[in-house]
């Protein structure tokens, strides 16, 4: 009964021990949609990215390819991605989506041989009964795997589906995370959402959470090329002030994933580095001691 | 019969009575986070605190919480070893049910080995009947798997059946339990958690048939705490070896008071009169003036136990009706009036009809000796005693279990006993 050895220390290999904190990087978007933005160089592009953060989400496959050059202790542990979806392909994508369908590819016991430190699973909350309980039973399976092999379950908690709306979104995301947590999750990911959803979910929540965070753009560029302020400056703080303080309520950290490649800059590398500063208290933000 | 299933279920039976108070908290696996699922573990601690002789718990909680378990004599830990989205059919508002569905799904969260591992003294499944054909027969698949898993680990299974579904009504509802109870003893059942068939008689017969323990449920939660006890007491009438406890439980105010009121009924064969009214000692009644809402249900209360009809203008109190315009307090608007047994009835009786019953230190009245002359109509200080065609109408604290107390759910009117 009880967390596992073999669970905390696998855990704390991506969540920093002296500030419970972490920050996940998602590149696993490219198996649903094939390479996007900058991950067209994965074996360029990943091992960067894993420098700068804690924790890397890969593909089986990927992580397999990579094991080589990724950075080992001195960077991100991997995490292993168990599940696959066609939910995020856009229009731009060369195929049509004519029924959103999730399948699992590979199953716990994989991502150990793999070398993962932990595996992470979708809860696609929003669609129907049969494919809800099919996920629900999926879930249930890998963490009760997880737990015989003690390696932890990392559950990202999207209510993407058509029944979830504006108004009861902040529902959805305490009832996936209230099933993840129930079903055996040893970390959720969750959406961004409002303060009184988190305080809730952190009332109740004895795993870590983690935000799933999309916004990223406005890390982009908060210096012209020589190095000064630019225009954006103010809103680009606002922004970090804003996931510094969410950070302050108890959250143990961000991940980010699709929107981090799409630019044209290549700036993901960046984006990452100042994030992981602003997680682990090491970044001063402009203009904040006025 | 295994000897490690036995062992397992004497952790949740009492060896003494062969009875369980069980506390259901596997609620948050299955439907929205309300704030006894928010605040589970400090609701785990009262239900340990309180005494509960098992807790139900979903895989992930169990894992989490198990800790709590620890010891000889604190509960046994009961693991859901399935998920269903029956709390979510229908409609959708504000606060619950973010996540509405139509359809009724239910899906193995794990093995029986993973419970037993996890230190499970047993699994709980479902067993919905009603719903379609094609869903029982999923179902018994299902709960067939799990039977003969638990026999091969000697783990119990504690098999819940449920009518749910467009085929269930009123009139078979009953019916369908008992049926649900055998078919699930048939497949393996090794105990049951089943819903109250809201009749002595066929949950006599449910049990009968059964010959398992069969622990009801407590359902959705009551208004008044009293009322999910009285299911109980029927319950245990009619046969039941004991209760599961989930909202009634999980959403008091003190969840550890109500499971040692729970476990009065159950262990220690208690009345719920007696939990509330208490027995021994001689008795009085006091007024708590802040807590009376003026609904005079005490009136009611009074008056139909002693005269089997309905109405206020027999009752032995009465209820004083603030005057607003003297409103200074919280609520000082209300009053009940009750006798004080202060005994200048008795002093004043000519005939001495009036006396203290040496048991209950209530008033007496031997009719044969009274006249009815109204002497003691006029010393009462407090203005309860009254003449009419059936006599004089006195408060006798209604043998020892005062109605007026029982119906009050604010608490506007007590007990206080000389021992006490």
């Amino acid at each position: 009964m009880g967390e596992s050895t073999g669970k905390n220390l696998r855990l704390s290999e991506f969540i920093n021990i002296k500030d419970e904190r972490t920050l996940l990087v998602d590149t696993s978007i490219a198996g649903c949609n094939g390479y996007i933005g900058e991950l067209i160089d994965a074996s360029k592009i990943i091992p960067e990215l894993a420098k700068n953060c804690d924790g890397i989400i890969l593909n089986p496959g990927q992580l397999e390819q990579l094991a080589d050059i990724l950075p080992g202790k001195r960077g991100a542990a991997p995490i292993v991605r168990l599940d696959w979806t066609n939910f995020y392909r856009e229009d731009d994508f060369s195929l049509p989506v004519n029924k959103v369908t999730r399948v699992m590819i590979c199953r716990p016991e994989d991502g150990l041989r793999l070398g993962g430190a932990a595996v992470v699973m979708r809860l696609l909350l929003g669609f129907d009964e049969d494919f809800e309980s099919e996920n629900i039973a999926d879930m249930a399976e890998v963490a009760r795997e997880c737990s015989r092999i003690n390696i932890p379950l990392i559950i990202d908690v999207q209510p993407i589906g058509p029944k979830v709306e504006k108004q009861n979104k902040r529902g959805a995301i305490k009832l996936g995370t209230g099933f993840a947590v129930e079903g055996g999750a040893d970390a959720v990911i969750i959406p961004e959402t409002d303060r009184d959803t988190l305080d809730t979910l952190l009332e109740f929540s004895s795993v870590p959470l983690i935000i799933r965070t999309e916004n990223v753009k406005l890390f982009h560029i908060n210096e012209d090329k020589n190095g000064g302020s630019n225009e954006n400056n103010n809103c680009s703080n606002d922004i970090k002030t804003s996931k510094q303080e969410i950070l302050s309520w108890g959250i143990n950290g961000y991940c980010l994933g699709k929107e981090l490649y799409k630019n044209a800059d290549k700036s993901s590398v960046e984006i990452v580095k100042k994030m992981n500063s602003l997680i682990h208290d090491t970044d001063v933000i402009q203009g904040s001691e006025d | 019969m295994g000897s490690g299933k036995k062992e397992r279920l004497r952790r949740i039976f009492d060896p003494a009575d062969g009875r369980a108070v069980c506390v259901a908290a596997d609620h948050g696996w299955m439907s929205d986070m309300t704030f006894n699922v928010v605040q589970l573990k400090r609701i785990t601690k009262q239900v340990v605190e309180g005494g509960a002789d098992a807790i139900l718990m979903s895989f992930g909680q169990a894992n989490r919480l198990g800790h709590l378990l620890q010891g000889r004599n604190t509960p046994a830990l009961l693991v859901r070893a399935d998920w269903m989205n029956m709390p979510r059919l229908g409609g959708a508002n504000e606060i619950i049910n973010a996540v509405p569905v139509q359809k009724l799904k239910r899906v193995a969260a794990g093995q029986a080995k993973d419970a037993l591992e996890l230190g499970a003294s047993a699994i709980t499944i479902y067993y919905f009947i009603g719903y379609s054909d094609q869903f029982e027969a999923q179902n018994v698949e299902s709960l067939a798997v799990f039977a003969r898993e638990c026999s091969r680990i000697g783990l119990p299974c504690i098999i819940e059946p449920l009518a749910v579904g467009g085929m269930v009504t009123g009139l078979n509802m009953a019916k369908l339990l008992q049926s649900a109870a055998r078919i699930a003893v048939e497949i393996g059942a090794d105990a049951l958690k089943i819903p109250y068939t809201n009749d002595l008689e066929s949950f006599r017969e449910l049990v009968r048939g059964c010959e398992v323990p069969v622990m009801m449920l407590g359902g959705a939660r009551s208004f008044l705490e009293r009322d999910a006890l009285e299911i109980v007491e029927e319950g245990l009438n009619a046969g039941a070896s004991g209760v599961v406890f989930g909202r009634n439980v999980t959403k008091a105010e003190d969840p550890a008071d109500m499971v040692r009121k729970i476990k009065m009924l159950v262990h220690e064969g208690k009345s719920v009169d007696e939990i509330y009214l208490g027995t021994k000692g001689k008795m009085k009644l006091k007024v708590n003036s802040d807590k009376c809402t003026g609904c005079e249900l005490c009136l009611l209360a009074c008056h139909s136990k002693h005269f089997n009809t309905a109405g206020k203008d027999k009752a032995a109190l009465r209820v004083e009706k603030g005057d607003v315009d003297k409103w200074e307090g919280e609520n000082p608007l209300n009053s009940p009036v009750v006798c004080t047994l202060c005994g200048k009835c008795i002093d004043t009786c000519p005939v001495d009809a009036f006396s203290f019953d040496e048991e209950t230190g209530a008033l007496s009245l031997n009719r044969e000796l009274c006249t009815e002359c109204g002497a003691c109509i006029k010393v009462c200080p407090v203005d309860v005693l009254k003449l009419n065609c059936d006599g004089l109408i006195y408060c006798d604290l209604c043998g020892g279990q005062p109605n007026c107390v029982k119906w009050c759910e604010k608490g506007a009117i007590e007990i206080v006993r000389s021992d006490s």
